[in-house]
C-alpha cells in the first residue's frame, strides 16, 4: 500500500493561494482514535533466551511473537494513514485516499473515519479500511478493515476494535491470497482496552474450513505491576481428521518468572474432558523449577516452586 | 551685448514696465469679463535617468486651488492631472481647446492657462517614463484658440522654451499699444533659465517658483493695493524671491524667464479679491518683515513680505494656522483662525518670542532629503486574541526579523515598508485530557504602506497605515506519529508605528499590528491576532 505525505512544494503553493494547510486540532482526534502497536500488543519481562530455558517458556514468548506480529499487521495497515493528513474533511468525517495500492495497482483503497459520538469526556470514532477496483464507483467500495474506538480518560486510552475481513475482501475479487499469512483466514477480530488495568486484547483468528487449524483465540491481561497473562487456544484437526483443542495459559509476574499449562480436549464429543498435557513453572532467568509432562508421567524440580 | 542671464534678470522689471504702461493707459481690465480655462499638470516622476521629484504634484495642487479660488478659472473649466501620461496632457489639452473654441464662438473672450510642474530635459517635458517635446507643446499653445494663452513651466531647463522661436524674449519686445485693444497673445513663464534647474525646497513644501508665484497671487505680489494680482506683479515677486531665496543653495541661484507675444494693451489680471473677505490682514503698525503663513501640515503655505507702515492682505481658505516671523536670535510665531467669509488680523500681540527649536516649520530643521531607506532589525512579539486558539492551536510566540523601510518613496510623508520575521515557541494541546507538546514556528513576510507624520525637529515620527502579510505556521509534534502540520494564508491589517531618531543614521522603531486572519482547515473560522515589534534600524 502507499501513502501520500503533505509535499514540501505544497507549502510553497500555498503562499501564493492564500488559505490552506493541514493544521488542524480536529484531525489529532482522528488520529489518535487510530490504533497503535502499543495498544494491543502483550508485554512480558522476557529473559535472554536461553537453551535451558523452560520449553512452556519458551512456547509462551513464542505464542507473544506471533500474537504481537499479527498486531503488528493490523496496525501496520492504519499506520499509512495515521501519518498523513485527511485527503478530505466534511465535518465529522475524514477520507484518507484514495490512493492506489501499491502490490495491486489495480486496486485503492481509502480510510474513511466518522466521529459519531462527542462530548468533553468522550470520542468514538468508527473507521473503515476499503478497497475497490480503479475506476469502480462509491457502491464498489468493500470494507477489508472495520474498527471503532471510543475513548475513556484521554484520546489515547479507551475501548476498542478491529476487525479485518478478509473473507469479504477476497469475495470482491481483492487477490487477499497473495499475501501467504492470509490465504487459510476467514476473519481476525480484536478487541482492546486500556483506559484501566489490567489492560486486556483478545483476539480471534477464524480460519477457512479448508484450513488444517480452523481457530485460534488468544486472550492477553497486563496489570500495572507488569505481571500478566497470556491464554492461547486453537482448533483444528489432526491428519486423521479428528477434532482438536489445545490450550496454554500462562501468567507471569513482573519479573518475568512464572508459570504455563497445557491442557487439550482430544475428544470432541466430549468437551468438558480437558486433558492436562503438562505444566512448566520458571524463575527469572526463564530456567525451568518444576517441570511435568503427562506424556511419559514425568517430573523435575520442586512444585513448591511455582509461583502460581 | 547683453548675456541671457542679465536679460533674464532685467526681464521682471521690464515686463511690469510694459503691463503698467498698459494699466496707465487703459486701465485694469476685469478678469470676470473673461472665460477662463486652465490645464494643470504636476507630474513628480521624470521616468529613466531622473530623479523622483517631491513636490511637484503638490506645486500642481497649489496653482489649481489658487486659480479656482481667486483666478477665476471655474471648477469645470481647469483640469488638474496629478502624475499622468502625456497622453492624458495632450487629451486635457485638446478638450480644453475645443470648449475655448465653443466659448469663442459664443462671442465671450478666452484666457487658457497651462500649468505644468515636473521634470524637463533635453529639450522636452518628462511624464513618468513619457514625453513632450517643449517646441511641440509651444507650437500647440501657440495656435490655441484662446485670446489669451499663458503657459507656467515650472522643470529644470525649461527656459528652452523662451529661446526657441515663436516668442520674443522679453528686453527684445516692443510695445504694440493699441488704443483699448483688448490684449490677445501667448505668454510664456519659466522657473528657471535654459541651463538650470528648478529647485524644491521641503520648507516650503515646494519649488521655489510655484510657491512664491502662489504666494503672490494670493496677494502678496499686489504692490499696487487694488486687491488684484496681475501677471507682471506675480511674475515679479516670483522672480525677485526665487532669486534671492536659491542665491545661496548649493544648485546656486535660479533665474525664472518670460517671454510673451502679445498684441493689445490690456493687463492680465491673474488673481482678484477685491470682493473676498477670506484671508489674512496684516496692518500698517505690524513690523516689517517676511511672515510665514504655515499650514497644518507644516509646510508654510504662503508669505507675506511687509514693508515699514504698508498693509498687507493675503488671501487664504479658511483654517488655522502657524505665523512666523523671524528675528535675528529668535523667532516670533502665533496661530491664526481664518473664520470663512472673514479676514483674519494678524495683531503682533499674539505673537510670541519662541527659539529657533519651536519652528512651527517642520521643514527647517530637517536634514532629510529625497528617498530614505533604512534597513532595521527587531524583536515581535505576537499573540491571537481568542483564547482557545492561544492555548491551543497558534502559541503566542516570538520572532525575529528584518524591515525594510523607504520612506517619501511614492509622495513625502509616505512609507513603504517590507518585513520578515521568523520564530518559534513550544505549545500544548489538550485532545481529550491527551496533552499533545509541539514545537511551533511560523515565517511572516509583509508589507506596509503607511502615512507617517514627523513632529518637530523631526527626531520622532508616528505612522499609521495597511499592512498585508504571508504567514506560515507550522508545528512538529513531539509524538513522532503524528504528521507535521502547516497552515499559509494572506493576512490583512493595521499598523502604527512610531521612529525615534538615536542618532544619524540609527531609529529606534515601535510597531504595533493588528491582523485579521482567516482560518478555513477544520471550519472557517475569522481569527484576530496582535503584533508588536521593536527594533533599531540603520539609515542609509
Amino acid at each position: 500500500m502507499n501513502s501520500r505525505r503533505t509535499s514540501p512544494y505544497v507549502a510553497v503553493v500555498a503562499l501564493w493561494l492564500g488559505a490552506c494547510g493541514n493544521y488542524s486540532n480536529d484531525d489529532l482526534d482522528f488520529q489518535l482514535a487510530l490504533p497503535e502497536q502499543t495498544d494491543m500488543e502483550a508485554r512480558m519481562q522476557l529473559s535472554v533466551s536461553r537453551i535451558d530455558s523452560a520449553e512452556y517458556y519458551r512456547a509462551t514468548r513464542s505464542a507473544i511473537t506471533t500474537f504481537n506480529g499479527m498486531v503488528g499487521q493490523l496496525v501496520g495497515l492504519v499506520d499509512l494513514v495515521r501519518g498523513t493528513s485527511p485527503t478530505s474533511r466534511n465535518g465529522a468525517e475524514r477520507i484518507w485516499g484514495p490512493w492506489p495500492v501499491d502490490k495491486h495497482p489495480n486496486w485503492e483503497l481509502r480510510l474513511v473515519m466518522q466521529r459519531s459520538t462527542v462530548s468533553a469526556s468522550l470520542l468514538h470514532m468508527d473507521y473503515w479500511l476499503q478497497l475497490r477496483p480503479v475506476g469502480g464507483g462509491d457502491s464498489a467500495w468493500v470494507s477489508f478493515l472495520v474498527g471503532k474506538y471510543t475513548s475513556s480518560g484521554s484520546a489515547r486510552t479507551g475501548q476498542g476494535e478491529v476487525h479485518l475481513l478478509t473473507a469479504e475482501a477476497r469475495a470482491a475479487g481483492y487477490p487477499v491470497n497473495d499475501d501467504a499469512g492470509l490465504v487459510d483466514l476467514d476473519h481476525l477480530d480484536v478487541t482492546y482496552s486500556n483506559a484501566t488495568f489490567p489492560v486486556t486484547v483478545t483476539m480471534d483468528i477464524v480460519n477457512l474450513l479448508s484450513a488444517k487449524t480452523q481457530s485460534g483465540h488468544y486472550e492477553y491481561f497486563q496489570s500495572q505491576d507488569g505481571s500478566g497473562q497470556m491464554t492461547f487456544d486453537w482448533q483444528g484437526s489432526t491428519d486423521t481428521g479428528a477434532q482438536v483443542s489445545a490450550t496454554m495459559q500462562a501468567e507471569w509476574i513482573g519479573s518475568g518468572a512464572g508459570r504455563a499449562d497445557l491442557t487439550a480436549v482430544l475428544s470432541p464429543d466430549q468437551p468438558t474432558v480437558v486433558t492436562p498435557l503438562g505444566t512448566d513453572c520458571w524463575g527469572v532467568d526463564s530456567v525451568a523449577t518444576y517441570s511435568h509432562r503427562l506424556l511419559g508421567d514425568t517430573t523435575s524440580g520442586d512444585a513448591n516452586s511455582c509461583l502460581f | 551685448m547683453n548675456s541671457p542671464r542679465a536679460i533674464a534678470r532685467a526681464g521682471p522689471l521690464l515686463l511690469a514696465f510694459v503691463l503698467a504702461t498698459h494699466l496707465l493707459v487703459a486701465g485694469p481690465a476685469r478678469a470676470a469679463v473673461q472665460h477662463r480655462f486652465a490645464v494643470i499638470a504636476g507630474n513628480d516622476r521624470g521616468g529613466a535617468d531622473t530623479r523622483p521629484l517631491r513636490y511637484a504634484a503638490d506645486d500642481a495642487r497649489k496653482v489649481h486651488a489658487v486659480l479656482t479660488q481667486l483666478g477665476g478659472v471655474a471648477a469645470d473649466d481647469v483640469v488638474l492631472l496629478l502624475n499622468q501620461a502625456s497622453g492624458e496632457l495632450w487629451r486635457a489639452l485638446g478638450n480644453a481647446e475645443s470648449r475655448i473654441a465653443a466659448a469663442r464662438q459664443r462671442g465671450e473672450r478666452t484666457l487658457f492657462v497651462l500649468y505644468f510642474s515636473g521634470h524637463a530635459k533635453d529639450g522636452e517635458l518628462r511624464l513618468g517614463d513619457s514625453r513632450i517635446g517643449l517646441d511641440d507643446l509651444k507650437t500647440r499653445l501657440a495656435a490655441g484658440p484662446a485670446d489669451i494663452r499663458i503657459g507656467v513651466f515650472d522643470s529644470c531647463r525649461a527656459g528652452a522654451l523662451n529661446r526657441t522661436k515663436g516668442a520674443r524674449r522679453a528686453p527684445a519686445f516692443a510695445i504694440e499699444a493699441a488704443g483699448s485693444e483688448e490684449a490677445r497673445g501667448l505668454v510664456m513663464l519659466t522657473s528657471a533659465s535654459a541651463d538650470e534647474d528648478a529647485q524644491e525646497s521641503d520648507e516650503i513644501g515646494g519649488s521655489y517658483f510655484s510657491h512664491y508665484l502662489v504666494s503672490g497671487l494670493r496677494g502678496d505680489a499686489d504692490r499696487s493695493r487694488d486687491r488684484r494680482v496681475t501677471l507682471s506683479e506675480a511674475y515679479a515677486y516670483a522672480y525677485a524671491r526665487t532669486v534671492a531665496d536659491t542665491a545661496e543653495s548649493a544648485a546656486g541661484a535660479q533665474h525664472p524667464t518670460f517671454s510673451y507675444d502679445l498684441k493689445g494693451n490690456a493687463d492680465l489680471v491673474l488673481t482678484d479679491f477685491a470682493n473676498r473677505s477670506e484671508g489674512i490682514y496684516v496692518p500698517g503698525d505690524a513690523p516689517a518683515g517676511i511672515y510665514y503663513i504655515v499650514d497644518g501640515s507644516g509646510f508654510i503655505a504662503a508669505e507675506i513680505q511687509k514693508s515699514a507702515g504698508g498693509d498687507r492682505l493675503l488671501a487664504l481658505p479658511a483654517g488655522r494656522y502657524h505665523v512666523r516671523r523671524r528675528l535675528a536670535d529668535r523667532l516670533r510665531i502665533g496661530e491664526i483662525h481664518i473664520v470663512s467669509g472673514q479676514l483674519a488680523l494678524l495683531d503682533e500681540a499674539h505673537l510670541r518670542d519662541a527659539p529657533f527649536a519651536d519652528d512651527p516649520v517642520k521643514g527647517a530643521l530637517r536634514d532629510e532629503e529625497g528617498l530614505q531607506v533604512s534597513l532595521g532589525l527587531g524583536g515581535t512579539v505576537q499573540s491571537f486574541f481568542d483564547g482557545p486558539t492561544r492555548d491551543g492551536l497558534f502559541p503566542p510566540t516570538g520572532m525575529l526579523g528584518l524591515e525594510l523601510e523607504l520612506r517619501d518613496f511614492f509622495r513625502r510623508g509616505w512609507l513603504l515598508g517590507f518585513d520578515f520575521a521568523s520564530g518559534g515557541t513550544r505549545g500544548e494541546v489538550d485532545r481529550y485530557g491527551t496533552l499533545l507538546p509541539f514545537r511551533f514556528t511560523e515565517l511572516s513576510a509583509g508589507t506596509t504602506l503607511a502615512a507617517e507624520w514627523r513632529f518637530r525637529d523631526s527626531k520622532f515620527a508616528a505612522s499609521l497605515g495597511l499592512r498585508l502579510a504571508v504567514v506560515l505556521m507550522g508545528r512538529k509534534f513531539d509524538n513522532p506519529t503524528i504528521p507535521d502540520q502547516f497552515f499559509a494564508t494572506f493576512t490583512p491589517g493595521l499598523v502604527a508605528g512610531a521612529r525615534y531618531r538615536l542618532a544619524r543614521h540609527f531609529n529606534l522603531l515601535g510597531h504595533g499590528r493588528v491582523h485579521y486572519l482567516l482560518y478555513n482547515v477544520d471550519e472557517n473560522r475569522s481569527l484576530g491576532y496582535w503584533e508588536l515589534s521593536a527594533g533599531v534600524a540603520y539609515e542609509f
